[in-house]
């Protein structure tokens, strides 16, 4: 009994220890810079390594752009807010000043989708049409993106 | 009485009896007792033996411990005892040990497989998401409003 014992608690010690050493070996490690975003791009979409660099440079390009643009989208939020919180509180509108930043909302977000369009069209110029096919059809998942680009 | 003490009192030749008319003497095949080099030594159990008459006594419990030791029999051949004696005798096999233990260690590897490949498809959905993010200023907004 004793010997069973043993050798099923060996079997199991065995078999959780290869199961955790395999798995930290092959778990895919977590990056949300946009280096790791390409790589997955890369893996993904079977890039060759021209393309890839062609479309990291085109990335690197716009992305300054792209960031300052969500800061502005992040403040004009944060003000769509505060004009929120004052109509509720006070029960006025200062209807010139929202006016001016509906117009300014419109405006930032209209090139924010350019922008986007402009990047989506520039790396798509650079690949074979199954990975355009691909890169559409997952960029596409979003929202926003797809009406803009099935448009 | 037993059968011991008529052999004792028959000797060891059994009744005087003629042969067909013929005296013992003359029938030496069928009379041993003509070679008295053969005869066994006398038996010292043998007297004691004739005295043995009396049968003892059956313990007071007898009937109750055959019915304990019926019970014991059954409960050691009761289908997870078999099981249990089944798997030690397996065990008890180096073969069969070492072929045990690799299974679990495969068993192991291909549940590890199964977790990492779960892992990357949750892992790509998640790059996905925040490329998209990445490319869209509009979409990391309206993500990270919820947060707040």
């Amino acid at each position: 009994m004793k010997r069973t014992l043993s050798m099923l608690t060996l079997g199991l010690v065995v078999g959780l220890a290869s199961h955790l050493a395999y798995f930290r070996l092959h778990v895919p490690a977590a990056t949300d810079t946009l280096d790791g975003q390409l790589a997955w791009m890369r893996t993904e979409l079977q890039l060759t390594d021209a393309q890839y660099a062609r479309i990291k440079a085109l990335h690197e390009a716009s992305s300054p752009k792209l960031r300052a643009m969500a800061a502005q989208v992040a403040q004009l939020q944060g003000e769509f807010t505060a004009f929120e919180r004052i109509r509720r509180t006070s029960d006025q509108v200062d209807f010139l000043e929202f006016a001016r930043f509906v117009e300014t909302r419109r405006h930032v977000s209209r090139e924010c989708l350019d922008s986007t369009r402009q990047l989506v069209l520039a790396s798509a110029e650079v690949m074979t049409p199954q990975q355009r096919q691909r890169y559409i059809r997952l960029v596409t998942t979003a929202e926003p993106l797809a009406q803009l680009l099935l448009n | 009485m037993g059968a011991r003490g008529e052999r004792a009192r028959e000797g060891p030749a059994g009744p005087a009896k003629d042969f067909e008319g013929l005296s013992r003497g003359v029938v030496l095949c069928l009379l041993p007792s003509a070679f008295p080099a053969m005869n066994p030594p006398p038996d010292p159990l043998d007297p004691l033996l004739d005295r043995w008459s009396v049968t003892p006594e059956p313990p007071a419990r007898l009937s109750a411990e055959v019915w304990q030791r019926i019970a014991l029999n059954q409960v050691d051949s009761s289908p997870s005892a078999g099981w249990r004696v089944m798997l030690e005798s397996w065990f008890a096999r180096p073969p069969f040990a070492v072929v045990f233990v690799a299974s679990c260690a495969l068993l192991g590897l291909f549940l590890a497989e199964v977790r990492v490949n779960h892992a990357q498809r949750e892992r790509s959905e998640q790059l996905a998401r925040s490329y998209l993010q990445l490319i869209d200023p509009l979409l990391t907004v309206q993500n990270e409003e919820p947060r707040r």
